[in-house]
């Protein structure tokens, strides 16, 4: 496991998530403004540094998610890191938001923090988060915090589900983005733009499949498929964003 | 640095659509928020300084210093320009999501006095400052257009009863004097709407310049709290600055009153300043 090869992978995997603003489900990982990726970036290696000493094994996926699994288990979890204010509840701001113009927070720790975020690996799982600057650069301390963390929520699960686990695989959600986001970046020229116009009426997609030249559509409640058929422009797009296109098959996805 | 400050939090909307592209709805942002620092005050007092320069209704600047919130997943996205929406009064924020190329959402707009202060000071106007050479100057000038206004207003008000009289003259009687009737009815008419768009030209003018008054004498803008008492009367009338109008040789300043409780009232209040007759 090499940690630079890991860390370029990261890099890597950057332009892909330009498809998160379009996800219903955004993959995790790295999570920042450009200004700040360097930064994140040295503080992951830190942290893979440390996981690596802890005999852990790290994966990064196409999408740049990073998933660390525990040494004694097959359980991993997953890790990510974003920039957001200190602020906790979303929910309590919507609320209150109905009758007033808008809300002050008085004393919080203004300005944004890198934080790293972590779950499990489950259909639930709540991310927990971490403040980096109440760590204090001690990178040991964090991972052990980290690592105490999820082996409290992992003893209770069961072992068994988690072996069919993969780190990357194509979800219907990510050809779904990836159409949406296709359809804003090339506008009425490209025939993504009508087939995303399409999909957002469409209450639940049973199967979607793309291949080398259309795009395979099945409603559950259409009996027939529908087929688009798209070129070289939305070829190469596809290309770039999508983990099996070109996988001339019609994939049987995920439906969870 | 770790100022503490305020974060301010408020709602966001969908701008109108263009037809050709429509934003899917992991587009539009539930929340932003934004810090309101020192350099963000300041930047807000130059725009407004701007703004009265120019004669501008708005400025727009780029910013980075909003977060916005997407509730439907949770996550903070930062590949949004952010634009700041700076009027007299008010403040807004909108942005746009790449790869989109405008504007497709926006907070409400709230109130700089709000965002400044918990309870906005109150500004007293004292009419001693209207003896400095910068404000006799913006007198001389407003006391000029007031002259002009009220000769056109004369001419418009003469033209009235004589176009009344035509028209009613035209309709008894039922011979051929008519016979360039509509033609000195219609120019008159005309006269008079021409002279109606200078009136209200001279008067924007008055207006505007009424404004630079205020705001280059005592320093207030529309949304101050102002309070002032009159030469003839012991209590003070208090209100928040909303527009302001000229009339012969009187500014009136308008808006809701403030209570005794310190919080605006439903009425509206007047303040009155005179700068009598030369």
């Amino acid at each position: 496991m090499n940690i630079q090869k890991l860390i370029s992978n990261v890099r890597q995997a950057k332009k892909r998530r330009a498809i998160n603003d379009f996800h219903r489900a955004p993959h995790g990982g790295v999570d920042v403004t450009d200004k700040e990726f360097n930064d994140a970036l040295s503080l992951l290696k830190e942290l893979f540094k440390q996981f690596k000493a802890s005999g852990c094994k790290i994966d990064i996926s196409f999408y740049g998610e990073v998933f660390v699994s525990l040494p004694e288990s097959v359980h991993r979890f997953e890790l990510a890191i974003s920039n957001r204010p200190n602020i906790k509840s979303a929910e309590y701001l919507l609320k209150k938001l109905e009758s007033v113009q808008f809300v002050k927070l008085d004393n919080i720790d203004a300005g944004n923090t890198l934080v790293i975020s972590i779950k499990t690996i489950r259909p639930r799982a709540q991310w927990k988060h971490y403040s980096v600057s109440e760590f204090k650069d001690d990178y040991g301390l964090f991972t052990e915090t980290i690592l105490k963390e999820i082996r409290q929520r992992v003893r209770y699960y069961n072992n068994q589900n988690s072996n069919e686990w993969t780190v990357n695989y194509s979800s219907t959600e990510d050809k779904i983005a990836a159409i949406h986001y296709g359809g804003a970046l090339y506008g009425p020229t490209s025939m993504l733009l009508y087939l995303s116009k399409h999909l957002r009426k469409v209450i639940y997609v049973k199967d979607l499949s793309i291949s080398e030249n259309q795009i395979t559509l099945n409603q559950s409640y259409v009996t027939e498929e529908t087929n688009h058929y798209f070129g070289k422009k939305e070829s190469a797009f596809f290309e770039k964003y999508l983990l099996d296109y070109n996988a001339v098959s019609h994939d049987n996805d995920n439906e969870g | 640095m770790t100022n503490r400050n305020n974060i301010i939090v408020l709602g966001v909307n969908e701008l109108y659509q263009e037809k050709q592209v429509q934003y899917p709805p992991t587009t539009l942002p539930t929340l932003c928020f934004f810090e309101f620092t020192q350099t963000l005050q300041d930047a807000i007092d130059d725009a407004i300084k701007l703004l009265f320069e120019h004669n501008l209704h708005e400025v727009v600047i780029h910013t980075s210093k909003v977060n916005w919130y997407f509730n439907l997943t949770d996550r903070y996205h930062h590949n949004i320009q952010s634009l700041i929406h700076i009027d007299a009064m008010n403040i807004s924020f909108s942005g746009t999501l790449s790869p989109f190329k405008q504007s497709h959402f926006s907070t409400v707009k709230i109130s700089i006095n709000q965002l400044k202060y918990n309870h906005p000071p109150i500004n007293s106007i004292n009419l001693d400052q209207l003896t400095t050479p910068l404000a006799k100057g913006l007198i001389n000038k407003i006391k000029h257009l007031s002259r002009q206004y009220s000769e056109q207003e004369d001419l418009y008000y003469g033209i009235e009863p004589i176009v009344s009289h035509l028209r009613e003259l035209d309709e008894k009687i039922a011979f051929d004097i008519h016979l360039d009737g509509e033609l000195q009815l219609g120019l008159l008419n005309k006269k008079g709407n021409q002279i109606y768009a200078k009136m209200e030209a001279i008067e924007t003018e008055m207006n505007y310049l009424s404004e630079q008054l205020l705001y280059q004498i005592f320093g207030v803008t529309k949304g101050d709290w102002l309070s002032y008492i009159a030469a003839n009367s012991e209590s003070s009338t208090q209100l928040q600055f909303e527009h302001c109008r000229v009339y012969s040789t009187t500014i009136n300043i308008i808006g809701p009153g403030i209570t005794k409780a310190g919080i605006l009232g439903k009425r509206e209040q007047y303040i009155n300043i005179e700068f009598g007759e030369e």
